[in-house]
């Protein structure tokens, strides 16, 4: 491209014509100490909790601390050039971030610049990071799902549009995955997700990016990414960031899906600014404050109203509801969950999805535990079909594990028992699936009802896999007419059972797998 | 600035007792003056020396100010806080001077300021704040030109070298 450089001395012409030089008018204060990406200044009386801070060399920051004489603060990125005896701005303005539609599709740092050189991010409206969530009256029960796409969890631990489930595991079993998942399973749904990304390397979130480029689900995704080697303020905030980009889309009627990935390295980084301001440590040395840091944030995933929609938008949009779903998670430490961080965090959400290091080696993955993973509010959202085909399984599945290990020592079991047995270990092989390929709701109603309806009592346990593919392959091309009505209706009516039964024996009679 | 908190309760009783009527600035004065003297400073900051050696000496020299001010340098030498002297008569000051409704405005030119200059820019900072103020002139050839003025915490800057800063600001964005 040629530059015009009269073109260019235009635009800068007209800069300054319509340059206004007005004295400014600011409450300043001065650098105490500075270190560890926190300063303390001394002055700045009107500032506000939270406020914004200007520093020299365009280097931002945030009050946290308001004291008698001096204000503590965080500074964003960079603070090296900052010096002892320099001044401070206010700028009156609270904490924001760029919010709105022109955002999917990005990569994000904390504050909502775009770190993934697609140029400038052309957003109409700033929101505030911290906002008080929607109260009792303008919220919604649950009762709309929100489909991963496993049929683990969605036969066993059901979520709603607007629910929090926390995802708990230790590391290198699957939990970013299953987050993954949900979002490549929000394709052509209208839910617009969010995946935060706290203290992950920067690999590990290209990665994620890939992913979900190569599944096209980057379009209807907005990526904030605080990664391990920015600032620990940042980190903290990430989280709050990504709420306020999910909050634009609940506020005007329109569903939204949040991961937090992960609130534990979040809590570490707000134990570190923490410290560093010389407020006491409590348990873990952990602040005092940190329940209510992970309770407001998860507060915010709600349903709310077609009536708060309304009062939200002015009367535009009119009879419906809105949700961000929420999907924290979690990392424990050799599968501690009494620890401080995660039992805080179980309280607060709707529910858990448990993930075990056992059976992820044990090639069991998404390596769900059934008996601890729990889903408070998904059952009143779960669909007809799933309910029904679902619902036997989670309690099938924990008696399994139990005869399993009892008949361990039994050498002859009685025909009532072996059959449970051999069900349980079909039902298992059947929960299994890969990553990166959720099913719709039709696929997994076809599995799971191919299951309870004992068509996979003569089928060897290992062989389930290889089965349910070909079975699966054989919907998609024979069945095309019944899987789309299943998926429209989400309804078990005769018709479709019987459809489903009469598949499942034309595919085992002529079928290979 | 950790010692700051302390002065200004010291301060604060100082300024309720003379609200009460009660004669302190000339005393003060002297007492801060005293303390604040090379010699007498390390003095007063040796944990080893008698405490009321230190209180007899401060009252010594700075005579005749009064048996309130006696017992308050008795109470400060009893609990080691005799080196905030200084410290608490300028909070002491400030105070005083608030509840007189002045304040002191620094102000920072690039060129001398003339007196009929300054006299302007005192009266209509004063009648900006509603308050009587005291202007302090400064020289900084760092500013360029136009002028900074500080009150407290306040900063009103209409200085050349803000205006420019903030032209490249809007030509960079």
């Amino acid at each position: 491209m040629k530059l015009d450089t009269a073109e260019i001395s235009s635009i800068i012409r007209d800069q300054i014509k319509g340059f206004k030089a007005e004295a400014t008018d600011a409450n300043v204060g001065r650098i105490i100490t500075i270190g560890d990406g926190v300063a303390l200044i001394y002055g700045l009386s009107g500032a506000m909790a939270g406020e914004m801070l200007e520093f020299p060399g365009d280097t931002m920051g945030m009050v946290l601390n308001l004291e008698e004489d001096c204000v503590g603060a965080v500074i964003f990125g960079e603070y090296t050039h900052l010096r002892e005896g320099d001044e401070v701005k206010c700028t009156g303005r609270i904490f924001e971030v760029p919010v709105g539609p022109e955002l999917k599709g990005r990569v994000v740092n904390a504050l909502g610049q775009p770190i993934d050189g697609k140029g400038p991010i052309e957003a109409k409206m700033n929101e505030p990071v911290e906002k008080i969530a929607p109260g009792v009256i303008w919220r919604k029960s649950v009762d709309q799902p929100m489909q991963t796409g496993i049929k683990a969890i969605d036969a066993m631990v059901p979520v709603g549009r607007g629910q929090r489930e926390l995802i708990i595991g230790d590391r290198q079993t699957g939990k970013t995955a299953i987050a993954i998942d949900t979002i490549i399973n929000q394709k052509d749904t209208g839910v617009a997700c969010i995946y935060v990304a706290v203290g992950q390397k920067a690999s590990t979130v290209a990665n994620v990016v890939q992913t979900l480029k190569e599944h096209g689900a980057l379009d209807h995704t907005i990526i904030v990414s605080a990664s391990a080697s920015e600032s620990a303020a940042l980190q903290y905030l990430a989280p709050y960031s990504g709420c306020s980009m999910g909050e634009y889309f609940r506020d005007r009627g329109e569903d939204a899906l949040i991961i937090y990935d992960d609130l534990t390295k979040q809590a570490w980084a707000y134990r570190q600014v923490s410290l560093i301001l010389r407020r006491p440590p409590g348990r873990e040395a952990y602040p005092g404050d940190v329940f209510y840091l992970h309770s407001r944030l998860l507060e915010r995933a709600s349903r709310v109203s077609e009536e708060y929609v309304e009062k939200f938008t002015d009367g535009k949009v009119k009879g419906k509801t809105g949700s961000l779903t929420a999907l924290p998670i979690i990392e424990t430490q050799e599968g501690d969950v009494s620890a401080f961080v995660p039992t805080n965090v179980i309280s607060i959400t709707d529910g858990q999805i448990f993930l075990e290091t056992s059976l992820f080696n044990a090639g069991q993955r998404p390596a769900i535990n059934a008996g601890l993973s729990v889903s408070r509010v998904g059952g009143s959202a779960q669909t007809k079909a799933m309910k029904k085909v679902g619902g036997g399984l989670r309690l099938d599945l924990a008696q399994y594990r139990e005869l399993a290990a009892f008949a361990q020592f039994a050498s002859d079991l009685d025909e009532a028992t072996r059959k449970q047995i051999d069900r349980g270990k079909r039902g298992t092989e059947l929960l299994k699936q890969d990553e990166n390929n959720p099913m719709s709701v039709a696929q997994m109603t076809a599995s799971l009802f191919a299951l309870n309806n004992g068509d996979l009592d003569d089928i060897e346990a290992s062989r389930i896999g290889d089965f349910e593919k070909a079975y699966q392959a054989y919907l998609q091309s024979d069945c095309m007419e019944l899987m789309s009505k299943l998926n429209a209706e989400g309804v078990l009516s005769d018709d479709v059972v019987k459809g489903l039964k009469k598949a499942v024996a034309d595919f085992k009679a002529k079928g290979t797998y | 600035m950790s010692t700051q908190v302390i002065a200004r309760r010291y301060a604060r009783a100082l300024f309720d007792l003379a609200r009460d009527g009660v004669d302190i600035e000339p005393g003060l004065a002297r007492l801060a003056e005293a303390a604040a003297h090379d010699e007498v400073r390390p003095y007063l900051a040796d944990p080893e020396l008698p405490l009321d050696a230190k209180a007899g000496l401060l009252i010594k020299l700075a005579a005749s100010s009064g048996k309130e001010l006696e017992r308050f340098v008795g109470l400060l030498c009893e609990r080691g806080k005799a080196v905030l002297l200084p410290e608490i008569h300028a909070l002491f000051d400030q105070m005083q001077r608030e509840a007189a409704d002045q304040v002191t405005a620094e102000v920072v030119v690039a060129t001398e300021l003339d007196a009929k200059k300054k006299k302007a820019l005192t009266e209509s900072l004063g009648k900006m704040l509603d308050k009587k103020v005291s202007v302090t002139v400064h020289q900084d050839k760092d500013i360029i030109g136009g002028m900074v003025v500080r009150i407290g915490d306040r900063q009103i800057d209409h200085s050349v070298r803000s205006r420019l800063e903030n032209l490249r600001r809007q030509i960079a964005a």
